[in-house]
């Protein structure tokens, strides 16, 4: 199980090179070099410039360009922000900070929403229950994330006291630990919904079609031969089966969480990794661009080698392969 | 030459099947009138997408009077005024002595008036331009990128996915590894990157065409291991064997047997893939990355709703969300009801 | 008492289609009675009918299902629970898909003797090592902490047997218990039938294969579409088979 682990992550880093290439060929077939902006920039010292000159060995030809830029990478030195003023990495790490967070508490509600949902309908089915949350799933997958978002803050800013957008009250810094963390929660409730709303409705769906699925299978017709009462049956044997499946879904649902979170962020003003790719596009501050991207898919990657991991403790098929 | 009967047949109960589900139909008839009403704009809107009047800025929709006076009487608009209420706040007021009747059929239009009236069934935006035109004219862009970016990315999908599932071995692994990196970067992050390469000096018809691109690429790889996936099974098939002993050209054979039963199964991935390019050329147009103005797309007109104070000014500005949800919700729902169509197993059904 | 089950005019329909017609039939305790059939003819609708398990869209439409003296039809559904497992058992065709897969055998067979039993967990534990060993399974011990997939198809099935007779019933219904297996398999299987018969457990075997039906049960009865169109001891129906049906299933399976 270690090696097929150990695999996965040595194939997913080669693809990463590969990811790196494209960002970087991307940027550099632009035409219209930023570095020519970079130059005429009078907030940059001719120091500066040359310092970067030399670091990214701007006049060699490109593939020199790349090595150079991966060798920098391995070693911490992501890039310099041309519209920060200040290098890529002091930039990531907060926002990264603030876009997991954001990512985080939408997966735990989706998925503590979502499964009670799913059985719920699969139980009820083509009853009202399952009716209601069936519209509510198209309904909730068709609305716009931004647009769900602007209602919301324009339905907050009328009735209720909410913040409305960012990440932190202007006296935030003055509050104490408790006030802080209430603060940031507050702040959350809005982007965490609309973030959450369009995963909850596919993943209610997939809970509730696993869960048909596995009710019509043998074992469940034997567990009740066997006299087990109804509650064990769908609780124990159902449920554990119909789940089973969804871990791999917790791997990639991160990778439409980060993608769907970049939208959100801008329209909530909450300060993360998409809201910065979103001002460095605007401004082709380039080496933000292939370092938020390149971190994105970092990300990804991590988040389905762990749902790889997830899914082979949780699954003895998968676990005892080659046991015996 | 003999018709190949089994194949129609299978899909004919299929698109049997289809009719009869009328939540399907209905979303189908609901694309059908978008389609529409966006081909034949030029008609059926009162106003070109560009022609602007700054002194009816967030002009609220002007009513159409049928009654003057307490008699009937052609319809009409009343003139509106921009002034300051008690608290300066702007609003607009109606003037009952200026009254613009509408004229039909008149320079190609369905329905107008004379200026300096100004027919705003929907409203106006910050620039005094007709919402309602803007809408249906902006639909041409929203739906048409959809279905264009599709269509790309179907045939990058099937060529490369066929391929692939085809010939397997190290033309498979390669062409899925290929897959596998651009799945590898979050949509959105893609869609932003590729953007950030497209020159600033483009002009509005390159921008569409790169929009377009852009979405194709974004979801060209998924599509490409679903055919995949099916064209491994398919290439087992008796008929695909016979049909090799025979000495058909594998090209021949990929395009008569295998791409038309993976076309009919793909069908209703297609649809649901353009419901979702249509939310993502919303996405990248809200944040001023898609279509720029004037030219108006669904999600460039929301750009003005980004903002709260408009919004409450004028909620008008919201409309163009309700037509992405429409579309969006229809295209989703046609996409479900023609997989229940295709695979009966599919439907949680009774045994 | 001398009959352990007695079916009587069973009847049960989905629609307007009868996939059980006026069925009667006896299992006295301790005898191997089968019922044989080709695919469609409702013998695996009857084995469901007694432990009422039909799927929602069957109904009984008359009949009698009369359990050590008591009409199972009229049983309440915490009654009808508390027999299966307890007092009738079952035996599936496929006993990889029988058995839950994320479970092991073990944590299966002591679900039946927590819902039924007021044992002890180490009480449990030895009585599910007692079974397995019962039915000849060479390591109990591992068998109870393997997970299905991890034993092989003859000794799935005998843990099948286990699961089904640690709740201490007197009637098994064992539906196509060796459809799946290999002949030498069935034969061991049969084998292990033989010895439930002697501990005084009625087996009510359905299966299609008369050949060998015919090595273990003690009576025959041959279903079609529903129908009885023989009964009898298994030397009669075997050797003097009356019903053209009966014969083509013979010839079938010689």
């Amino acid at each position: 199980m270690i090696k097929k682990i150990i695999q996965r992550i040595c194939s997913k880093t080669l693809l990463l090179f590969a990811v790196s290439f494209f960002t970087f060929w991307l940027m550099h077939s632009t035409p219209g070099s930023f570095f020519d902006s970079l130059r005429l920039n009078p907030q940059i010292s001719q120091d500066t410039v040359k310092r970067y000159e030399n670091l990214y060995h701007l006049n060699d030809p490109m593939m020199v360009q790349y090595y150079h830029w991966i060798i920098n990478v391995l070693h911490g030195e992501w890039g310099y922000s041309f519209y920060y003023n200040v290098p890529v990495t002091h930039v990531l790490g907060n926002r990264l900070f603030n876009t997991f967070i954001l990512s985080f508490t939408s997966l735990i509600f989706t998925w503590s929403v979502a499964i009670p949902l799913g059985i719920w309908a699969a139980l009820r089915r083509n009853q009202w229950v399952d009716r209601v949350l069936s519209v509510f799933s198209f309904a909730a997958l068709a609305t716009p994330g931004f647009y769900l978002a602007v209602i919301l803050l324009y339905a907050a800013s009328r009735w209720s006291a909410l913040p409305l957008g960012g990440m932190h009250s202007p006296n935030y810094d003055d509050m104490s630990i408790l006030g802080k963390i209430g603060d940031t929660a507050l702040h959350l409730i809005i982007p965490t919904f609309v973030l959450s709303l369009a995963s909850i409705a596919s993943l209610q769906r997939i809970m509730r079609g696993n869960m048909l699925g596995v009710l019509r299978q043998q074992y469940i017709l034997a567990a009740r031969a066997k006299g087990l009462s109804e509650r064990v049956v769908i609780y124990r044997h159902a449920l554990r089966n119909a789940f089973n499946p969804l871990v791999t879904l917790l791997g990639y649902e991160f990778a439409g969480l980060l993608s769907g979170a970049a939208l959100i962020e801008i329209v909530c003003s909450w300060p993360g990794l998409g809201s910065l790719l979103l001002t460095a596009v605007r401004s082709k501050d380039v080496y933000l661009v292939m370092s938020s991207t390149l971190l994105a898919s970092i990300l990804l990657i991590v988040g389905n080698i762990l749902a790889d991991i997830l899914l082979t403790w949780v699954d003895p098929r998968i676990r005892y392969d080659k046991s015996n | 030459m003999t018709k190949v009967i089994n194949s129609n047949s299978r899909t004919q109960m299929a698109f049997a099947s289809f009719r009869r589900n009328r939540m399907a139909m209905v979303c189908f008839w609901a694309l059908i009138v978008l389609y529409g009403v966006a081909i034949f704009a030029d008609f059926i809107c009162p106003y070109a997408y560009k022609d602007e009047d700054r002194n009816y800025s967030y002009c609220p929709p002007t009513a159409v009077e049928f009654l003057d006076h307490g008699r009937w009487a052609c319809p009409f608009v009343y003139k509106h005024v921009l002034t300051f209420d008690a608290i300066h706040r702007r609003i607009y007021k109606i003037d009952p002595t200026q009254k613009y009747p509408l004229c039909f059929l008149k320079g190609g239009r369905f329905c107008t008036v004379e200026a300096p009236g100004r027919l705003y069934l929907w409203g106006a935006d910050a620039r005094g331009r007709d919402l309602f035109s803007r809408i249906w004219y902006g639909a041409r862009i929203s739906l048409s990128i959809g279905l264009l970016g599709v269509a790309i990315s179907f045939i990058l999908g099937l060529l490369i996915g066929g391929i692939a599932g085809y010939y397997g071995g190290w033309i498979d692994n390669v062409l899925m590894h290929l897959c596998e990196m651009f799945m590898m970067i979050p949509g959105f992050y893609l869609m932003l990157a590729l953007r950030a390469a497209v020159p600033e000096n483009f002009n509005s018809v390159q921008v569409y065409l790169s929009v377009i691109i852009i979405l194709a690429l974004i979801g060209w790889a998924s599509l490409a291991r679903v055919i995949r996936g099916m064209t491994l099974s398919l290439r087992e098939r008796d008929y695909v064997l016979a049909a090799k002993t025979l000495g058909v050209p594998d090209f021949v054979i990929i395009i008569r047997h295998i791409l038309p039963q993976t076309i009919s199964y793909s069908m209703a991935t297609l649809m649901l893939t353009v419901s979702s390019y249509i939310l993502a050329e919303a996405g990248l147009s809200v944040v001023g990355l898609g279509i720029q103005d004037p030219i108006p797309s669904w999600g460039n007109l929301l750009s003005d709703a980004m903002e709260i104070v408009p919004v409450i000014f004028a909620p008008w500005i919201l409309l163009p969300g309700l037509f992405i949800f429409i579309a969006v919700m229809s295209f989703n729902v046609v996409g479900d009801g023609l997989r229940d169509a295709f695979d009966p197993m599919f439907r949680e059904g009774e045994s | 008492m001398n009959t352990l089950l007695s079916i009587n005019n069973l009847t049960v329909a989905v629609g307007s289609k009868m996939l059980v017609n006026q069925v009667s039939f006896d299992v006295p305790p301790g005898k191997i009675v089968a019922i044989a059939g080709g695919s469609g003819s409702g013998k695996t609708t009857i084995g469901l009918s007694i432990l009422r398990l039909l799927s929602p869209s069957l109904r009984i439409e008359q009949g009698k299902i009369i359990f050590e003296g008591k009409d199972l039809l009229g049983f309440s559904k915490e009654d009808m629970r508390q027999c299966r497992g307890a007092r009738i058992g079952m035996i599936f065709q496929e006993p990889l898909s029988a058995f839950d897969p994320l479970f092991t055998i073990g944590q299966q067979m002591d679900e039946v003797l927590e819902a039924h039993t007021k044992l002890s967990k180490q009480e449990r534990f030895k009585k599910i090592l007692e079974t397995l060993s019962e039915v000849e399974l060479p390591d109990p011990k591992r068998a109870y902490k393997s997970f299905p997939h991890q034993l092989s198809g003859g000794m799935r099935q005998r843990a099948m047997v286990a699961q089904a007779i640690v709740g201490g019933p007197s009637l098994v219904i064992a539906d196509e218990p060796t459809s799946s297996l290999d002949v030498t398999l069935q034969v061991k299987i049969m084998e292990l039938f033989r010895r439930l018969r002697q501990k005084n457990i009625s087996i009510l075997l359905i299966a299609h294969d008369l050949g060998m039906i015919s090595r273990v049960a003690d009576e025959i009865m041959v279903l079609r579409q529903g129908e009885i169109v023989e009964k009898g001891l298994t030397m009669q129906v075997i050797n003097q088979p009356r019903h053209e049906y009966t014969r083509a299933l013979l010839e079938a399976f010689q």
